[in-house]
């Protein structure tokens, strides 16, 4: 979009919609859902990808973008950003496989060995001791209970805050659920 | 380190960008775009053959999403708005009855004039009955959303 500056030049800027925005478009002109998938499908896959079999987690980020096209009439247009919705959206259907996931926890809490991971750094130490650490933490990861380990990941995988966790899984900012995390004060 | 930053690092050397699965996802997304265009357009043209009112009654009644780009894509309206005070309450005719009950005076509205009251409508077949819905479209309806889409467990 081109404006007129103050000293008579010609300035253009890019003027970004919001998710918000693109969605209700959507709803007219169907092909303006693309932007949404183009903002934010890395996150939504990179997410999904730490936490299950990297074919299923391709998968299911394909499908949250489809549900979430389908679904985009009953879109809260309140809420400007989208990722909140979208995360949920793949939260949901990554419950269906809730049982894989903590089939590949344990796994890797028992071999030390990451099912996920296609190849290791052989003779790297400190991959070594990723693994080690990661195996303690798949254990404590599968003994948490579906909820927890939902707000954990969406806290420190995704990045997400707490007020988008809150709307990602509609659970009131306040609940029990998110004293899974520590508040930011605590953080060093 | 605390906890938070073990979790953080957890499956960290996980590839973060695969171009050729996110073309597959979009390919995947356009796809059913597509069918929703698609869905969209074979409606229009069911919708260009049925009688107009007929169309402002389901589309109000229904409340189709993208229902007024259907309209508009079918000629239906011309940039206006469904006025719903029009027909909603539509007196109960006798099931295969002939005769159309009497219109009521329509509010200042954007209607096309070819809907105004008195107007001629096109003879058609099909003539959705007060509270039922029009014709089946001829096109497959689309596919059900499966019982887990990503909603609430």
């Amino acid at each position: 979009m081109n404006f007129l500056g103050a000293s008579g030049q010609q300035v253009s800027v890019e003027i970004q919609t919001s998710d918000s925005d693109e969605i209700a478009g959507s709803r007219e002109a169907s092909e303006r859902f693309a932007i949404i998938f183009e903002r934010h499908y890395l996150a939504i896959r990179n997410y999904l990808r730490r936490r299950i079999s990297g074919s299923l987690a391709d998968e299911l980020a394909a499908e949250t973008f489809v549900v979430a096209f389908r679904r985009r009439a009953s879109y809260d247009h309140a809420y400007a950003n989208a990722r909140p919705w979208l995360f949920g959206i793949a939260v949901n259907l990554l419950r269906r496989h809730r049982r894989q996931e903590i089939r590949e926890l344990r796994a890797y809490a028992r071999t030390a060995a990451d099912p996920l991971c296609a190849s290791l750094e052989n003779g790297d130490p400190q991959h070594s001791y990723d693994q080690r650490v990661g195996a303690e933490l798949s254990q404590a990861l599968a003994s948490l209970s579906g909820k927890d380990r939902e707000v954990l990941c969406l806290y420190a995988l995704a990045d997400l805050s707490y007020e988008e966790i809150s709307r990602t899984l509609e659970i009131p900012i306040g609940t029990s659920a998110l004293a899974a995390v520590p508040s930011p004060s605590a953080h060093p | 380190m605390n906890e938070i930053d073990l979790v953080r690092r957890f499956r960290a050397g996980m590839p973060t960008h695969d171009e050729d699965e996110m073309q597959h996802a979009r390919h995947i997304l356009m796809k059913a775009i597509e069918q929703d265009r698609n869905r969209t357009f074979g409606v229009s043209n069911l919708l260009r053959h049925a009688p107009r009112r007929s169309v402002a009654v389901v589309l109000a009644v229904l409340a189709l999403p993208g229902s007024y780009a259907i309209a508009r894509s079918a000629g239906v309206f011309d940039g206006g708005t469904v006025d719903l005070t029009l027909e909603t309450a539509t007196p109960a005719s006798a099931p295969g009855s002939e005769s159309e009950p009497a219109d009521p005076a329509p509010a200042p509205s954007e209607f096309p004039d070819d809907l105004a009251p008195g107007a001629d409508e096109p003879k058609s077949r099909h003539r959705a009955r007060p509270g039922t819905v029009d014709p089946k479209p001829k096109t497959a309806p689309p596919t059900a959303e499966r019982e887990s889409d990503g909603g609430k467990d």
